[in-house]
């Protein structure tokens, strides 16, 4: 890690931003590098006097008056209606509140995994990590997965279909390490994070876009896969289909 | 410190408040500014690089 890239990386380890490989990398870094390490001592205490400064303003109670009468009251509700509506609410609540649960635990879930993978994403690009093994030569890539995961992921050379393997790497998703493998199109980079047993309930691949990245997410094996990039929607989606018809056929031979 | 903070350009002083001050996190400031979570980063970098140098101009005196 250089010191340009733990400038920006030790606010984010201040701010408990960083998972515990990343927080622990920036760490070593400072604590060999004494620019750096007064930078974060200095960067602590200016926290310390931010955070006992006293900035938070309390709006006035004269401004929560004036907003209560600008905002008209809503109507009386009827206490037997409404005791009426809570009698039939709570009946199909009970019948339906554990597969809500059910569905909400899960989208959350699938909101985190998501975000968690956005950051995984921009780590690699920021950070300086984004290969552990440096290899266009998918019989390298894959038994460097060997060991260092519970996992084996499809690694599969796409250079003829114009996506460059350009290597892999662990990372961790959900609390746990997971696979990635590093393609490049062009000079963007497509990171494809492997996961098992992780939102197990996709199947057909999604497309979506979050904080102005693309994401297609596909299953396959029972693997979970999370391609991330920003190249556009079209040419992402092109090279899940083609990843997912290369593994097809690699499984046929 | 306050006076200090409203000198940084408006960019740097959401980020910076919206982290230090409503205590979000970088995710949440991405969603409420409508940026990248990178840019979130980079900008609380930028905010903190220069309060802490005008703070230290002011420790030090005129």
């Amino acid at each position: 890690m250089t010191c340009d890239e733990a400038e920006v990386m030790l606010h984010a380890l201040i701010d408990d931003e960083l998972d515990a490989v990343h927080g622990r990398e920036v760490e070593t870094h400072a604590a060999g590098c004494a620019r750096c390490a007064a930078q974060l001592a200095s960067y602590r205490d200016l926290r310390q006097t931010l955070r006992g400064g006293n900035l938070r303003h309390t709006a006035p109670a004269s401004l929560r008056r004036s907003i209560d009468r600008a905002v008209p009251s809503p109507a009386a509700t009827d206490r037997r209606t409404l005791l009426k509506g809570f009698a039939l609410g709570s009946l199909l609540s009970a019948a339906a509140a554990a597969s809500v649960t059910l569905v909400v635990l899960r989208e959350d879930r699938d909101e985190r995994i998501l975000s968690e993978a956005i950051s995984a994403h921009l780590r690699s690009l920021q950070a300086d990590h984004l290969t552990d093994v440096l290899s266009t030569d998918q019989h390298t890539v894959k038994p460097w997965f060997n060991g260092r995961t519970d996992l084996a992921p499809p690694v599969i050379d796409l250079a003829a279909q114009g996506f460059t393997l350009i290597g892999g790497r662990l990372d961790f998703i959900d609390g746990k390490s997971v696979a990635v493998i590093v393609y490049r199109r062009r000079v963007n980079v497509i990171n494809l994070f492997v996961t098992q047993g992780v939102g197990s309930s996709l199947q057909a691949p999604r497309m979506e876009t979050v904080q102005g990245f693309n994401i297609r997410r596909w299953t396959d094996q029972g693997l979970n896969m999370f391609a991330v990039s920003d190249i556009n929607r079209e040419e992402l989606d092109e090279f899940g289909n083609k990843f997912e018809q290369a593994a097809r056929a690699a499984r046929a031979t | 410190m306050q006076r200090l903070i409203t000198q940084l350009p408006g960019a740097f002083r959401e980020a910076l408040v919206l982290r230090e001050v409503n205590d979000l996190s970088y995710r949440e400031i991405a969603d409420v500014t409508g940026v990248p979570v990178g840019t979130v980063m980079s900008r609380l970098a930028r905010a903190r690089g220069l309060l802490r140098t005008a703070w230290l101009a002011e420790e030090k005196g005129p």
